[in-house]
């Protein structure tokens, strides 16, 4: 995870089941409790596998931070998490795009 | 489940035996050739499953996930049973975003995946007995011919 002004982005590593996604979260909780967070973007470039854990982890981020105006972005989708996301309708509340840094442009 | 060459695994219900189950089983699917595609439905199909035996079946205690495979002509079949507290209401279980622990951030999409990414569904279940889930997966025959011409045009 890195702070980038008041971004936070997460890389995601390989897979996000069940156990990564709680594992996400966590850190997550750590992170927001010391920093002013309002952005979040999860880089998903090293993502090879995701189920609906991951949806669920996205939109409890999502949840957090749209109080605060917060937005939640996704980069770096693979074509197979695409599918995913696209399935689960997570993309009416979260934009998508091809790097961290068109992310950050636009936060 | 009478189809040949099945495939048996008993896992305890443990988070870590998500990514095993899903992997066994894409390995086992792998003889029916496949697609990275095909393949990446059926882990997301079988992980969404044993997830749902652990968290609500066995709701996060002990227990014992039973995970069947077979095979017949070109469709995969598997079978993901638990001994847990079954489900209620199966209909309302599988409507999507529908989740009975939304404390746990599930997004109660589950079923709604395995149904998307697998040919065929079927949910049995009996409260205080536990839960059966049957998936079929229908791999497309193109696969082969492709692999063929692969091999035919040296790119294998």
């Amino acid at each position: 995870m890195e702070l980038i002004d008041r971004n936070l982005v997460i890389h995601v590593e390989d897979e996000i089941d069940h156990l990564a996604a709680e594992f996400i979260r966590r850190e997550f909780e750590n992170v927001y409790t010391k920093h002013n967070i309002k952005n979040v973007i999860f880089d998903m470039s090293d993502v090879k596998f995701m189920d609906s854990s991951g949806i669920g982890m996205i939109i409890g981020r999502y949840m957090k931070v749209r109080y605060i105006g917060g937005k939640v972005a996704v980069t770096g989708v693979s074509d197979s998490i695409d599918r995913i996301l696209k399935m689960s309708g997570v993309y009416r509340v979260v934009s998508k795009f091809d790097t961290v840094d068109d992310a950050l442009r636009y936060n | 489940m009478s189809k040949v060459e099945t495939v048996e695994i008993k896992i305890e219900s443990d988070p870590r035996n998500e990514a095993f189950a899903r992997v066994v089983v894409a390995a086992y699917a792998a003889r029916l050739n496949p697609t990275m595609e095909e393949i990446s439905d059926i882990k997301t199909a079988v992980s969404e499953a044993v997830t749902n035996a652990i968290l609500h079946g066995y709701g996060g205690k002990e227990g014992v996930i039973l995970v069947k495979c077979g095979v017949e002509a070109n469709e995969l079949y598997v079978e993901i049973t638990d001994t847990g507290v079954g489900i209620d209401n199966i209909e309302k279980a599988m409507e999507p975003m529908y989740t009975s622990k939304p404390e746990l951030e599930r997004s109660g999409m589950g079923f709604a995946f395995m149904e998307a990414f697998m040919t065929k569904l079927t949910v049995e279940s009996t409260p205080g007995k536990g839960t059966t889930v049957k998936m079929v997966k229908k791999i497309a025959k193109e696969n082969h011919t492709e692999k063929i011409m692969d091999m035919a045009v040296g790119y294998n």
